[in-house]
């Protein structure tokens, strides 16, 4: 999925979660910061493959951002003594499952591919749908928070 | 450095493969006993002493894959024994280090957790941070310098690299992946340029607009 909903999606989980402080910057790390370090790294592959044209499915993801990275994931949370890691990522997962290009979830230790949640439904759909709800959300979150900030003004 | 290292045992490895009969896999379990003994002093509170059984044990399991390379005796069999031999030695040892007070349980789990990932994973990566055992008399030289909890710093350093270096080791597989199958699709390409039925291009995307302005 695009930045937008990972970004809507995490912003919600903060706002719903109620964190501060370093949780904050861990639920941002995972659910969305992982696609920062993530994609560029198969960056310099595409170049060498297409130049500058365009290949629409290409396989950009790494196992960093998909289940098996969980097997890393959970003892960090485990020695961080926080649950935020782990679950900001599924929020990532979810997210990335939903839209249909090949994933590989157990890589490297099962060849396994799915195209992921719902493959038959357009992407499209699922993206503007997800980002409606979420953003719905995040408003009637935040909605609130402003007006108490306004009436004690 | 495995062949300097080769070089200079040659002459205990001749002495124990030839003299005394000994085999790489008894070795690498003799080893595995000498690193017991290492647990034992450290859990009954004899830290230095413990500390120089280990470093006997490594001299040991270096001297198994020496014998091996030097007889040509390397097997499958006998690298999985150095290894299951190896992560039980880091086990032990651990263990010694919770019941002597120096690091606390749930830190040693951890840090033997990232070992064990680590180790399921290089077969596959190739790569493994290995200075596990350095790490401890890293922490000892702490503890004894500056009077601080040397052996759970170490374990920390050694959690936290293992970890990383699981994290990394997964993409290094995924990256040979990408790189083969990229290099099949060029070839695929080739040919079906040469047959004149190439793939028309797809239309440009925001990304190789991006890249285009370089």
């Amino acid at each position: 999925m695009t930045f937008i909903p990972h970004l809507l999606l995490t912003t919600l989980g903060v706002q719903a979660l109620h964190l501060h402080g370093g949780e904050v910057a861990l639920a941002y790390t995972f659910g969305y910061g992982i696609d920062l370090v993530d994609h560029p790294i198969k960056l310099p592959l595409y170049l060498k493959k297409n130049g500058t044209k365009t290949e629409k499915h290409y396989h950009w993801r790494t196992p960093l951002q998909e289940p098996i990275a969980l097997l890393w994931i959970a003892p960090l949370s485990v020695y961080l003594g926080s649950v935020v890691p782990v679950l900001f990522f599924l929020s990532h997962l979810l997210l990335d499952y939903m839209i249909s290009y090949d994933k590989r979830p157990f890589f490297p230790f099962h060849p396994l591919t799915t195209k992921g949640i719902l493959p038959n439904v357009s992407d499209a759909l699922k993206e503007w749908g997800v980002t409606i709800v979420v953003a719905a959300l995040d408003l009637a979150l935040v909605f609130p928070q402003v007006a108490s900030i306004m009436q004690l003004r | 450095m495995r062949a300097a290292l080769d070089r200079r045992f040659r002459g205990v490895v001749r002495l124990l493969h030839e003299q005394l009969g000994l085999s790489p896999n008894q070795v690498s379990l003799l080893g595995l006993l000498v690193g017991f003994a290492a647990a034992g002093a450290v859990a009954t509170g004899s830290i230095a002493a413990g500390l120089v059984l280990m470093a006997l044990a490594q001299i040991v399991d270096a001297l198994d894959g020496a014998m091996a390379r030097q007889y040509m005796l390397q097997s499958a069999r006998g690298v999985q024994l150095e290894t299951l031999c190896d992560r039980l030695s880091e086990a032990l040892m651990f263990a010694a280090l919770v019941v002597a007070g120096e690091v606390h349980m749930e830190l040693a789990l951890l840090a033997m957790t990232a070992i064990l990932l680590v180790t399921i994973l290089e077969p596959r990566s190739h790569f493994d941070p290995g200075f596990k055992r350095f790490m401890l008399y890293f922490g000892w030289l702490v503890q004894m310098l500056f009077s601080v909890r040397g052996f759970e710093l170490a374990m920390h350093v050694i959690f936290l690299a293992n970890l990383t270096a699981f994290a990394v080791g997964t993409v290094i597989v995924d990256y040979r992946l990408q790189k083969e199958v990229d290099a099949q699709d060029i070839q695929r390409r080739a040919l079906l340029q040469k047959s004149g039925v190439a793939a028309p291009d797809e239309p440009p995307t925001f990304l190789s607009r991006l890249a285009s302005w370089f």
